[in-house]
Protein backbone atom coordinates (compact mmCIF):
# COMPACT_ATOMS: atom_id res chain seq x y z
CA UNK A 1 0.00 0.00 0.00
CA UNK A 2 1.38 3.18 -0.89
CA UNK A 3 0.45 6.70 0.26
CA UNK A 4 -2.04 7.79 -2.10
CA UNK A 5 -3.77 4.49 -1.78
CA UNK A 6 -3.74 4.89 1.83
CA UNK A 7 -5.04 8.51 2.00
CA UNK A 8 -7.63 7.47 -0.74
CA UNK A 9 -9.20 5.03 1.99
CA UNK A 10 -8.37 7.53 5.02
CA UNK A 11 -11.94 7.81 6.18
CA UNK A 12 -12.66 4.22 5.71
CA UNK A 13 -9.68 3.58 8.25
CA UNK A 14 -10.45 5.69 10.54
CA UNK A 15 -14.02 4.17 10.84
CA UNK A 16 -12.78 0.71 10.71
CA UNK A 17 -14.93 0.09 7.25
CA UNK A 18 -12.26 -2.13 6.00
CA UNK A 19 -12.15 -5.62 5.73
CA UNK A 20 -9.25 -7.88 7.60
CA UNK A 21 -6.16 -7.73 5.35
CA UNK A 22 -6.83 -4.39 3.73
CA UNK A 23 -6.50 -2.91 7.91
CA UNK A 24 -3.36 -5.09 8.32
CA UNK A 25 -1.65 -3.33 5.52
CA UNK A 26 -2.72 -0.24 6.57
CA UNK A 27 -0.94 -0.97 9.79
CA UNK A 28 1.84 -2.18 7.65
CA UNK A 29 2.36 1.30 6.46
CA UNK A 30 1.87 3.45 9.05
CA UNK A 31 4.53 1.91 11.05
CA UNK A 32 6.47 3.01 8.07
CA UNK A 33 5.22 6.36 7.31
CA UNK A 34 5.18 8.66 9.89
CA UNK A 35 3.66 11.32 7.93
CA UNK A 36 0.69 9.07 7.42
CA UNK A 37 0.68 7.85 10.79
CA UNK A 38 0.84 12.08 11.90
CA UNK A 39 -2.11 12.06 9.47
CA UNK A 40 -3.78 9.53 11.48
CA UNK A 41 -3.34 10.56 14.47
CA UNK A 42 -4.40 13.85 13.78
CA UNK A 43 -7.87 13.14 12.01
CA UNK A 44 -8.10 10.43 14.82
CA UNK A 45 -8.28 13.24 17.40
CA UNK A 46 -10.68 15.74 15.46
CA UNK A 47 -12.98 12.96 15.30
CA UNK A 48 -12.83 12.24 19.06
CA UNK A 49 -12.86 16.30 19.58
CA UNK A 50 -16.38 16.28 17.57
CA UNK A 51 -17.77 13.89 19.48
CA UNK A 52 -16.99 15.31 22.79
CA UNK A 53 -17.91 18.90 21.29
CA UNK A 54 -21.51 17.79 20.12
CA UNK A 55 -22.51 15.95 23.26
CA UNK A 56 -23.08 18.43 25.77
CA UNK A 57 -26.81 19.15 26.09
CA UNK A 58 -29.13 16.93 28.34
CA UNK A 59 -32.57 17.24 27.66
CA UNK A 60 -34.27 19.07 30.69
CA UNK A 61 -36.69 17.42 32.87
CA UNK A 62 -39.93 19.47 31.33
CA UNK A 63 -39.14 17.70 27.73
CA UNK A 64 -38.48 14.28 30.44
CA UNK A 65 -41.92 14.87 31.62
CA UNK A 66 -43.90 15.88 28.48
CA UNK A 67 -42.90 12.88 27.01
CA UNK A 68 -43.65 10.38 29.26
CA UNK A 69 -47.17 11.87 29.60
CA UNK A 70 -47.35 11.35 25.79
CA UNK A 71 -46.70 7.48 26.39
CA UNK A 72 -49.67 7.55 28.93
CA UNK A 73 -51.50 8.45 26.09
CA UNK A 74 -50.55 5.84 23.43
CA UNK B 1 -57.19 -11.63 28.65
CA UNK B 2 -56.06 -10.44 32.08
CA UNK B 3 -52.77 -11.85 31.30
CA UNK B 4 -52.10 -11.37 28.22
CA UNK B 5 -52.89 -7.53 28.89
CA UNK B 6 -50.78 -7.45 31.78
CA UNK B 7 -48.00 -8.84 29.74
CA UNK B 8 -48.14 -6.35 26.96
CA UNK B 9 -48.30 -3.51 29.70
CA UNK B 10 -44.80 -5.02 30.89
CA UNK B 11 -43.13 -4.54 27.64
CA UNK B 12 -44.10 -1.55 26.53
CA UNK B 13 -43.26 -0.46 29.87
CA UNK B 14 -39.84 -2.30 29.24
CA UNK B 15 -39.96 -0.42 26.24
CA UNK B 16 -40.39 2.94 27.58
CA UNK B 17 -37.45 2.50 30.15
CA UNK B 18 -35.07 1.20 26.95
CA UNK B 19 -36.43 4.25 24.66
CA UNK B 20 -35.87 6.52 27.10
CA UNK B 21 -32.06 5.86 28.28
CA UNK B 22 -31.28 7.80 24.41
CA UNK B 23 -33.32 10.82 25.17
CA UNK B 24 -30.32 12.73 26.41
CA UNK B 25 -28.12 12.10 23.42
CA UNK B 26 -31.31 12.29 20.99
CA UNK B 27 -32.01 15.62 22.20
CA UNK B 28 -28.42 16.63 21.68
CA UNK B 29 -28.30 15.73 18.45
CA UNK B 30 -31.97 17.26 17.51
CA UNK B 31 -30.16 20.49 19.09
CA UNK B 32 -27.22 20.02 16.04
CA UNK B 33 -29.79 19.66 13.82
CA UNK B 34 -32.28 22.61 14.61
CA UNK B 35 -29.82 24.56 16.35
CA UNK B 36 -32.38 25.96 18.43
CA UNK B 37 -33.35 24.35 21.78
CA UNK B 38 -37.46 24.96 21.16
CA UNK B 39 -37.26 23.35 17.56
CA UNK B 40 -35.39 20.49 18.98
CA UNK B 41 -37.69 20.18 22.41
CA UNK B 42 -40.99 19.87 20.02
CA UNK B 43 -38.60 17.80 17.10
CA UNK B 44 -37.75 15.31 20.04
CA UNK B 45 -41.52 14.92 21.48
CA UNK B 46 -42.57 14.28 18.10
CA UNK B 47 -40.17 11.51 17.64
CA UNK B 48 -41.22 10.06 21.30
CA UNK B 49 -44.84 10.43 20.62
CA UNK B 50 -44.02 8.09 16.68
CA UNK B 51 -42.24 5.60 19.04
CA UNK B 52 -44.91 5.36 21.25
CA UNK B 53 -47.66 4.91 18.89
CA UNK B 54 -45.16 2.57 16.43
CA UNK B 55 -44.15 0.30 19.80
CA UNK B 56 -46.16 -2.49 17.66
CA UNK B 57 -43.89 -2.48 14.93
CA UNK B 58 -40.79 -2.29 16.67
CA UNK B 59 -39.23 -6.05 16.79
CA UNK B 60 -37.95 -6.70 19.85
CA UNK B 61 -33.91 -7.85 19.69
CA UNK B 62 -33.26 -5.42 17.15
CA UNK B 63 -31.69 -2.25 17.27
CA UNK B 64 -33.62 0.42 19.36
CA UNK B 65 -31.34 2.93 19.33
CA UNK B 66 -31.07 2.73 15.69
CA UNK B 67 -34.55 2.76 15.19
CA UNK B 68 -35.25 5.74 17.41
CA UNK B 69 -32.35 7.74 14.92
CA UNK B 70 -34.10 6.34 12.18
CA UNK B 71 -37.55 8.39 13.29
CA UNK B 72 -35.29 11.22 14.01
CA UNK B 73 -33.55 12.18 11.12
CA UNK B 74 -37.15 11.18 9.05
CA UNK B 75 -39.07 13.54 11.23
CA UNK B 76 -36.54 15.85 10.49
CA UNK B 77 -36.06 15.92 7.08
CA UNK B 78 -39.70 15.73 6.55
CA UNK B 79 -41.02 18.65 8.83
CA UNK B 80 -38.00 20.17 10.11
CA UNK B 81 -35.38 21.48 7.90
CA UNK B 82 -37.48 23.20 5.46
CA UNK B 83 -38.81 25.50 8.40
CA UNK B 84 -35.07 26.27 9.45
CA UNK B 85 -33.16 29.25 8.42
CA UNK B 86 -30.79 27.75 5.37
CA UNK B 87 -27.22 26.59 6.18
CA UNK B 88 -25.12 29.58 7.44
CA UNK B 89 -22.25 29.04 5.51
CA UNK B 90 -24.09 28.12 1.97
CA UNK B 91 -21.45 30.08 -0.06
CA UNK B 92 -18.72 27.72 0.84
CA UNK B 93 -18.07 25.45 -2.60
CA UNK B 94 -18.87 22.01 -2.90
CA UNK B 95 -16.24 20.23 -1.62
CA UNK B 96 -14.20 17.57 -3.89
CA UNK B 97 -14.69 14.09 -4.36
CA UNK B 98 -11.81 11.73 -2.57
CA UNK B 99 -10.27 11.16 -5.72
CA UNK B 100 -9.61 14.63 -6.00
CA UNK B 101 -6.16 14.80 -3.99
CA UNK B 102 -5.28 16.16 -0.28
CA UNK B 103 -5.06 19.97 -0.75
CA UNK B 104 -7.26 21.90 1.10
CA UNK B 105 -7.03 19.60 4.10
CA UNK B 106 -6.94 21.54 7.78
CA UNK B 107 -4.34 19.10 8.68
CA UNK B 108 -1.85 20.27 5.31
CA UNK B 109 -3.00 23.65 5.74
CA UNK B 110 -2.14 24.17 9.41
CA UNK B 111 1.45 22.37 8.40
CA UNK B 112 2.19 25.06 6.12
CA UNK B 113 0.64 27.96 8.26
CA UNK B 114 1.84 27.31 11.72
CA UNK B 115 5.38 27.69 11.87
CA UNK B 116 5.60 31.19 13.25
CA UNK B 117 3.80 29.92 16.61
CA UNK B 118 5.81 27.13 16.79
CA UNK B 119 2.82 24.64 16.70
CA UNK B 120 1.90 21.66 14.94
CA UNK B 121 -1.71 20.67 13.58
CA UNK B 122 -1.77 18.14 16.76
CA UNK B 123 -1.43 21.16 19.26
CA UNK B 124 -3.93 23.65 16.94
CA UNK B 125 -6.47 21.29 17.17
CA UNK B 126 -5.91 20.37 21.06
CA UNK B 127 -5.31 24.12 22.13
CA UNK B 128 -6.51 26.51 19.80
CA UNK B 129 -9.89 24.49 18.56
CA UNK B 130 -12.54 25.03 21.01
CA UNK B 131 -15.57 22.79 21.32
CA UNK B 132 -18.06 25.75 20.70
CA UNK B 133 -15.92 26.60 17.43
CA UNK B 134 -16.38 22.85 16.02
CA UNK B 135 -20.55 22.75 17.88
CA UNK B 136 -20.57 26.49 15.21
CA UNK B 137 -18.60 24.61 11.83
CA UNK B 138 -20.83 21.37 12.81
CA UNK B 139 -23.95 23.12 12.62
CA UNK B 140 -23.37 25.28 9.35
CA UNK B 141 -22.93 22.26 7.15
CA UNK B 142 -25.65 21.51 4.84
CA UNK B 143 -28.07 18.83 6.08
CA UNK B 144 -26.73 16.15 3.92
CA UNK B 145 -23.49 16.19 5.28
CA UNK B 146 -24.25 16.88 9.18
CA UNK B 147 -26.75 13.92 9.21
CA UNK B 148 -23.32 11.58 8.21
CA UNK B 149 -20.82 13.25 10.29
CA UNK B 150 -23.43 13.22 13.54
CA UNK B 151 -24.34 9.97 13.17
CA UNK B 152 -20.41 8.27 12.44
CA UNK B 153 -18.68 10.95 14.49
CA UNK B 154 -20.97 11.73 17.21
CA UNK B 155 -23.00 8.20 17.81
CA UNK B 156 -20.71 5.90 16.54
CA UNK B 157 -23.28 3.95 13.68
CA UNK B 158 -21.48 1.63 11.49
CA UNK B 159 -21.78 2.41 7.65
CA UNK B 160 -24.29 0.25 7.64
CA UNK B 161 -26.52 1.87 10.10
CA UNK B 162 -26.15 4.93 8.54
CA UNK B 163 -27.27 3.63 5.15
CA UNK B 164 -30.10 2.27 7.07
CA UNK B 165 -30.97 4.86 9.15
CA UNK B 166 -30.74 7.84 6.02
CA UNK B 167 -32.16 4.98 3.41
CA UNK B 168 -29.35 5.58 1.19
CA UNK B 169 -26.74 3.05 -0.63
CA UNK B 170 -23.60 2.43 2.03
CA UNK B 171 -21.54 4.39 -1.09
CA UNK B 172 -23.23 7.43 -0.79
CA UNK B 173 -22.95 6.83 3.53
CA UNK B 174 -19.05 7.21 1.74
CA UNK B 175 -19.15 9.73 0.26
CA UNK B 176 -21.29 12.09 2.32
CA UNK B 177 -18.74 11.51 4.87
CA UNK B 178 -15.89 12.43 2.74
CA UNK B 179 -17.01 15.70 1.67
CA UNK B 180 -18.74 16.07 5.01
CA UNK B 181 -15.83 16.29 6.75
CA UNK B 182 -13.76 18.12 4.10
CA UNK B 183 -16.65 20.83 4.41
CA UNK B 184 -16.03 20.60 8.21
CA UNK B 185 -11.98 21.06 7.85
CA UNK B 186 -12.59 23.82 5.16
CA UNK B 187 -15.06 25.66 7.66
CA UNK B 188 -12.76 25.45 10.84
CA UNK B 189 -9.90 26.46 8.86
CA UNK B 190 -11.85 29.76 8.21
CA UNK B 191 -12.60 30.33 11.25
CA UNK B 192 -9.12 29.75 12.32
CA UNK B 193 -8.12 32.28 10.38
CA UNK B 194 -10.63 34.71 10.99
CA UNK B 195 -9.48 34.41 14.61
CA UNK B 196 -6.02 34.73 13.66
CA UNK B 197 -5.08 31.34 15.17
CA UNK B 198 -2.95 31.25 11.54
CA UNK B 199 -2.15 33.30 8.97
CA UNK B 200 -3.48 31.86 5.71
CA UNK B 201 -0.25 31.71 3.54
CA UNK B 202 -2.30 32.08 0.31
CA UNK B 203 -3.04 35.54 1.09
CA UNK B 204 0.21 36.15 3.11
CA UNK B 205 3.00 37.39 0.73
CA UNK B 206 5.91 34.77 1.50
CA UNK B 207 10.01 35.21 1.15
CA UNK B 208 9.81 31.02 0.26
CA UNK B 209 6.77 31.61 -1.44
CA UNK B 210 6.78 27.77 -3.19
CA UNK B 211 4.20 26.52 -1.44
CA UNK B 212 1.69 29.00 -1.51
CA UNK B 213 2.48 29.64 -5.25
CA UNK B 214 1.67 25.42 -5.87
CA UNK B 215 -1.94 26.19 -3.53
CA UNK B 216 -2.59 29.16 -5.82
CA UNK B 217 -2.18 27.42 -8.49
CA UNK B 218 -4.34 23.96 -8.75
Amino acid sequence: MNCDEWFDRLYQILDRDVDEEVWREVEEHMKLCRPCWDRYEFEKRLKEKVKKSCCVESCTESLRLRIKALFEKY
Amino acid sequence: MAALMERRDTSKELFEQEALKYLDELFASAMRMTRQKEAAEDLISEVYAKAWKSFGQFEPGTNLRAWLYKILTNTYINHYRHKQRQPLMVELDRPEGPDQGSGGDLYDKILGASKSPFENPDQVLANRILDQDLKQAIESLPDEFRLAVLLSDVQNFSYQEIADILDVPIGTVRSRLWRGRRLLQKVLWKQAVAAGIVSDPSTTLRVDGERSATESNP
